[in-house]
Order: C-alpha cells, then sequence, then structure tokens
C-alpha cells in the first residue's frame, strides 16, 4: 500500500532504483465463517527497506513498516547519506563515514534521543554564487522542532479509517521501529566495521529485529502448529 | 483312530444335509445293510473371538512390509490382498515430517496407496470449470504500486552505477505483485 502512495512512488522512481526481492513465503490464513463470509490474510509478514550503493553496500536500514509521511521523511534521509557517503574517495573512507553516522545515531538513541537528521545546506563561494550543497547531522533542537511540525501535519491530514495507510498502528509501529529497531540496526551493521551486503545482514535482521526467522520450516507457525497436537506423546 | 470317527462323522452329516442316505453306516451294521440315523451333534457355538475376526496386530504391521506389488498381482493373477490393519504412525505420517518432505519425492507407499484415486474423484470436469465463470486465483497478480521497479538487484546496481542514485531495495516475506503478501 506504501507503494500505492503517489508522492511515495514518484519519490522513489525519481530518487532511487529501486528493487524488491521476497526472502521468504509467507503464510496466508483463510477464515470461512460459514455465513458466505470469508476473511483471507498473511500472518507474520515482514519487510526492510535497505539503501545500498552501486556496488551493492549497504548504507543503512528501515525494518518493519512504516506510516506514509515518516516512510518519506526517512526515505530522504537514505539519499541523503548516500549523497554524504558516495563523495568518498575509496571504500575505506566510505567505511569509516559511514560507521561515524552508525555511532553518532546509535549514541542519540541510547540517550533516549531521536535519531539525528541529515540536512543538506547550500554551500556559497566567496563571491556569493552558489557551490554546490554540503550535508550536515542536525542538532537535536532542529529536529524537534520539525517534529512538531511534522506532528502538526499528521493531526491535520484528512483521515480515512478504511485507509490502512492512516491505521492508528502504524503510527505506533513507525515509533517502535525508530526508537528500538533501528538502533539494534546501528549497532550491528557498526560491529562489522566494513560494508555489508544486505545478504550478509538479512537472516540476523529478520531474526533478530523482525523475530522472523528466515531458516524456520514452520514460517514461524510452529507453536500454533504443534502447541497442541494431541497424538505428540504417540508419535 | 480318534481321526478316523470324526471323518466319519463328518461325512455322515454331509450325507444328511444333501439327503444321500445311501451312504450313511455305521461300521459294524453295513452287513445288513440297516439304514440308521448318524447320532445328532451337539452344535458348537462358532468361534468368533476377536482374534479370529481381525488378524494381530503384529501380523499386520509385518505384512505392510511384505505385501506382493501390484506387477505380482498382475503376474499371478491372484486377488488384491487384504488391507492391513494398521496403526495412525503407518497410514499417516506426522506433520512435521510432511513440512519437512514437501517437494521431495519421498511419499511413503502406505500414503502412495491410500492416495489412489481415479482421476474424475480428483479433478473437477473441464466443462464445470469453464461453465462456472472467471476462475479467481487463491492469490491473485497484482500490480506492485506505482513504483518502476528492476528486475532483479543486479539490474538495479547497473542502473545505479549510470544514475548516481542509491539502490532502494525491498525485503519482504512473500511476494509483492501478488494480493496477499
Amino acid at each position: 500500500m506504501l507503494f500505492s502512495n503517489e508522492n511515495i512512488a514518484t519519490y522513489i522512481n525519481f530518487n532511487f532504483e529501486p528493487v524488491w526481492v521476497s526472502v521468504r513465503p509467507v503464510p496466508r490464513v483463510t477464515i470461512d465463517f460459514g455465513n458466505d463470509v470469508i476473511v483471507k490474510r498473511t500472518l507474520h509478514g515482514n519487510v526492510a527497506t535497505y539503501a545500498c550503493t552501486a556496488e551493492g553496500k549497504v548504507l543503512d536500514i528501515l525494518p518493519g513498516i512504516y506510516e506514509p509521511v515518516a516512510y518519506l521523511d526517512r526515505l530522504e534521509q537514505l539519499r541523503l547519506l548516500h549523497k554524504w557517503i558516495a563523495g568518498a574517495r575509496d571504500e575505506a573512507t566510505m567505511a569509516g563515514l559511514l560507521m561515524g553516522y552508525h555511532q553518532r545515531q546509535l549514541d542519540s538513541l541510547e540517550s533516549n534521543q531521536p535519531h539525528l537528521k541529515l540536512a543538506e545546506y547550500p554551500m556559497a563561494s566567496i563571491t556569493g554564487a552558489e557551490q554546490g550543497t554540503r550535508i550536515v547531522l542536525e542538532p537535536a533542537r532542529r529536529i524537534a522542532a520539525r517534529r512538531a511540525a511534522a506532528h502538526t501535519e499528521r493531526a491535520t491530514a484528512p483521515g480515512d479509517s478504511r485507509d490502512l495507510a492512516n491505521w492508528e498502528a502504524l503510527f505506533i509501529d513507525t515509533s517502535v521501529n525508530e526508537q528500538i529497531r533501528r538502533r539494534d540496526i546501528h549497532r550491528h551493521l557498526l560491529e562489522q566495521q566494513v560494508l555489508v551486503t544486505p545478504e550478509q545482514v538479512t537472516k540476523w535482521l529478520y531474526r533478530e529485529v523482525l523475530h522472523a526467522d528466515l531458516d524456520d520450516p514452520y514460517l514461524g507457525l510452529g507453536n500454533v502448529l504443534f502447541d497442541n497436537y494431541p497424538f505428540a506423546n504417540r508419535d | 483312530m480318534k481321526t478316523l470317527q470324526v471323518l466319519t462323522m463328518m461325512l455322515a452329516a454331509l450325507a444328511v444335509a444333501v439327503g444321500d442316505t445311501n451312504v450313511t453306516t455305521i461300521p459294524g451294521k453295513q452287513e445288513t445293510g440297516e439304514r440308521v440315523t448318524p447320532p445328532a451333534r451337539p452344535i458348537q457355538p462358532a468361534d468368533l473371538t476377536k482374534m479370529r475376526i481381525e488378524r494381530p496386530l503384529e501380523k499386520a504391521l509385518s505384512d505392510v512390509n511384505k505385501s506382493p506389488t501390484q506387477s505380482d498381482t498382475l503376474a499371478t493373477g491372484s486377488r488384491q490382498p487384504e488391507r492391513a490393519d494398521v496403526g495412525k504412525r503407518i497410514i499417516e505420517f506426522d506433520l512435521e515430517s510432511a513440512i519437512a518432505s514437501a517437494g521431495e519425492d519421498s511419499v511413503p507407499d502406505t500414503a502412495l496407496a491410500e492416495s489412489d484415486l481415479p482421476k474424475l474423484a480428483i479433478e473437477a470436469p473441464v466443462e464445470q470449470i469453464l461453465s462456472s465463470g472467471p476462475h479467481r486465483p487463491d492469490n491473485p497478480h497484482v500490480l506492485p504500486g506505482l513504483v518502476n521497479w528492476h528486475a532483479d538487484i543486479e539490474s538495479a546496481c547497473r542502473a545505479s552505477e549510470h544514475s548516481g542514485k542509491p539502490v532502494l531495495l525491498f525485503h519482504l516475506l512473500g511476494q509483492l505483485d501478488q494480493e496477499f503478501t
């Protein structure tokens, strides 16, 4: 549903080279209520958004699903991060910059502060002519001001209870993603000390952060399938 | 001697049953040709205990492994072997094994035997399917949003080299281009 949002889709198409990959099947359940009402849904589905370099190295990860306004904002952060890192002359320099980024974000989150934010400012020469931009991590007070603005925007946005993108639970999930799950991700990427590929972190991410073990043959339904199995002792 | 007496009594009983009294004689009376009626046998209740009706479980289990194959049966022209009275473990294979063996060809022989159903019992006739109107698949294909996705990560990385844009890799459980993901 996020990718059916015109603002998000346009932003992605304009600023990224997008690709989706299925990492595992998802279990589906069908509940027939017996009165011609049938409900189908998935269980234990989960997603992750990676920002990567052209060499396929991970810059940062957004775990889980976000509400649209926050997702768009984080996509902008990922774009700026790539722009900031891409200026490095070699991979070692790039890794150093990236480790510094993850360290500062981790410090902020462990101090119960929100994520630091990258901001792009125009750079002017002595003559006043604009010479590109510079990207910095913004101080916390600026972030607080932005958060207040985003809150106002959210409160005044037209709501539609039928639209899952405006579902209240999404805001809660977004907050957990930002404060808890991303903290674990920053720590893990920092521990690697080198640039890693998505394949090197995906299983860890799903098992430790999203709590969906990709190697689980029962797709996370083992307890449901076997806890009440009446013939367990007989078999 | 006892066996001879038993046989004689059985013959006598058979003769009574078919109405032929000529063959019914008693030893020692043959010289006179006197017809006699055989003594009535006490009727014994039939042995219908569980052991006579059902085969012992141990035998049934051992027969499962050495039951003749279909080709053997055809060659000898004998009847299909009696279905063994076997336990749940033999008939069903437990859920863990079923899930673990999905996609493998390791289905137990007993399961194959149980699933030998005629085609019509399994598939609906084509006419019936066609007359039921458009079929809605279980998990229909949908457009994966409004994003212009690359086909795979390699092509996304190649495009990134040319455009200078970062790769946005979206991982998910299930398929983004299916309704239920």
